[in-house]
């Protein structure tokens, strides 16, 4: 007890207002600070995020015949293959991205060469900079039946005809791999550059061929940031609108096109609200499923690039 | 190794570099090719141009239409990069330097508008605005972009104010400044460069929003994205290479300016 604290109240009275709550002090402002800090976010986020789809499931169980809207919209073997055929799309576009982008995400991490390194870098940051939707203009201008692609095979007397290659689902996904690509490559690249190279050649020197050696052991530990990517792109996949519209043509067959003509060509308010919810089910799952696989962190990461 | 072995390695080498340089390719190709064609003089599309000049800027100076598309988007995009960024700002310094309890999960909460598919996202506000009888007005329609724009914020303020050490506020209040002047002088300061990089990408967000506008945008409502939109289902127009090259050139400059702003 030699070093006891002095008593507060032995020179000033413990019981003045304002001095009751000192020892509780911290450096933190309090919760309720955080929360009047908070207050237009939380706004934000109850209307403008969660009421939208308490709304949107309204919709769907409205009119014109609340919950057997739902099995008016399975029963309809056209929208089931519409459904259908935007998952399984959007499935090979994050496929052709997590390669492709996982290539180009190594060879940024890997190249020695300053030109290689500035022409990938490139490659990558300048897409951002065309709009989303000039990016389908310029792929429209390149598919086009007097498109730069039909003009040149036929200048170059490949083909004699224009080639059918607009309003095709080929089309489609060339259109959301090229907007998506730059965005899997990112989080890839953060992932792989925290992957020591010299494991590389250790398992080299211990007899593994260099491919032997990416597989076995690099890609276990490039696993994680793969999968988030993946994640990330085949929700993004699913929420694309104007690309299938656009070089799907009206009639492709894709979640989005169904719902833009559902609304504006037909006022049927339920069925576009139900391709709605197909859309954002497939959404929380795959993130879900993510959540549980990588964790919120590594997510959060791939976000965040 | 043996041979095989080494001559396999080698090809995959070789294959994967060759694959690389065909994607750094095909991420190039219609970026140039727009800008080549914002050169050319036709008024059809036409590759290659055979003469080159500048009549689809010249034409789209001289379009009504699309200036007001412009002034439209602008008049957009900057009320919902304020909006993004005094809504998002204070709630990052919620969710990083007050007691407010759940503050992680609604930080990542703030990320749910990148996170929702887009097209659900647009019809779900559609159905929202509909009952509210607001569709086709301005003000929705920032308010919609604003929250795709949020994210931004979130993301950027917060790996900025995470990079700033709470111990530099208590100092300052040792030194007798208040909490608030504390996290004011201190720690607003520090990460405003991030603010001001966050309100140009929010700002860039909103000028390039193209789907929400087609939703809860209604039939008068036309931003610049929209009446490419417009346009393009009706047929190629040259026009729009001229309006789509100046846009990267600006859009370049801004973001590049952005990345310079969250280094510093």
């Amino acid at each position: 007890m030699a070093l006891s604290r002095p008593a507060a109240g032995r020179f000033l009275p413990a019981s003045l207002p304002w001095r009751r709550n000192r020892r509780n002090w911290s450096p933190q402002p309090s919760a309720w600070v955080g929360l009047l800090l908070a207050t237009p976010f939380l706004i934000v986020l109850v209307l403008y995020v969660i009421y939208p789809f308490v709304r949107l499931f309204q919709t769907a169980i409205g009119d014109p015949s609340g919950w057997q809207n739902f099995q008016f919209f399975f029963s309809n073997s056209a929208n089931m293959l519409v459904v259908q055929i935007t998952f399984r799309d959007a499935a090979i576009v994050t496929a052709i991205n997590v390669i492709a982008g996982g290539l180009m995400a190594w060879a940024l991490k890997s190249t020695k060469s300053r030109i290689m390194r500035f022409a990938l870098l490139s490659s990558i940051f300048v897409p951002f900079w065309m709009g989303s939707v000039v990016k389908i203009y310029a792929f429209t201008a390149l598919l086009g039946r007097a498109g730069v692609i039909n003009t040149m095979l036929q200048n170059l007397h490949i083909t004699r005809e224009p080639l059918h290659l607009l309003y095709t689902q080929p089309a489609v996904v060339a259109g959301m791999v090229y907007q998506m690509l730059p965005i899997a490559v990112l989080p890839m690249y953060v992932a792989f550059t925290s992957i020591d190279t010299d494991l590389i050649i250790a398992a080299e020197g211990l007899g593994a061929s260099r491919a032997r050696a990416l597989l076995d052991v690099v890609l276990p530990l490039a696993v994680p940031g793969i999968f988030a990517t993946l994640v990330i792109n085949f929700v993004l996949a699913l929420g694309f609108y104007l690309t299938p519209v656009l070089l799907g043509g009206l009639t492709s067959p894709f979640t989005a096109t169904l719902i833009q003509q559902d609304l504006f060509a037909y006022s049927d308010f339920a069925d576009s609200s139900i391709g709605g919810l197909l859309l954002l089910a497939g959404g929380i799952a795959s993130v879900a499923l993510g959540y549980i696989l990588v964790g919120k962190e590594r997510l959060r990461r791939a976000i965040s690039v | 190794m043996s041979s095989a072995q080494i001559a396999l390695s080698t090809l995959l080498r070789w294959l994967s570099s060759a694959i690389v340089v065909l994607l750094i390719v095909f991420l190039f190709v219609p970026v140039v090719i727009v800008v080549i064609l914002s050169f050319s003089n036709a008024t059809v599309l036409q590759f290659p141009p055979e003469q080159f000049g500048v009549r689809q800027y010249v034409a789209f100076a001289q379009s009504d239409y699309w200036r007001s598309s412009v002034v439209k988007s602008l008049e957009i995009a900057f009320p919902t990069a304020l909006v993004a960024v005094l809504v998002g700002m204070p709630a990052v310094f919620a969710f990083n330097r007050t007691r407010l309890p759940f503050r992680e999960g609604l930080e990542l909460s703030g990320l749910a508008p990148f996170l929702l598919p887009g097209v659900a996202y647009a019809i779900a506000l559609f159905a929202m605005y509909a009952q509210f009888h607001i569709v086709g007005t301005t003000v929705g329609l920032i308010l919609a972009d604003s929250v795709i724009a949020l994210p931004y914020v979130v993301v950027i303020v917060g790996a900025a104010i995470k990079r700033v050490s709470p111990d530099l506020e208590l100092v300052a209040m040792s030194l007798g400044a208040s909490r608030g002047r504390a996290m004011f002088g201190i720690t607003f300061r520090l990460v405003l460069p991030a603010i001001l990089a966050a309100f140009v990408l929010a700002f860039l967000a909103a000028f390039d929003e193209a789907t929400f506008v087609n939703f809860v945008g209604g039939p008068d409502l036309v931003t610049l994205p929209k009446a490419i939109f417009d346009s393009l289902r009706l047929g190629v127009d040259p026009l729009i290479t001229g309006i789509a090259t100046i846009l990267m050139a600006v859009t370049g400059l801004a973001m590049t300016g952005a990345v310079f702003l969250r280094r510093t």
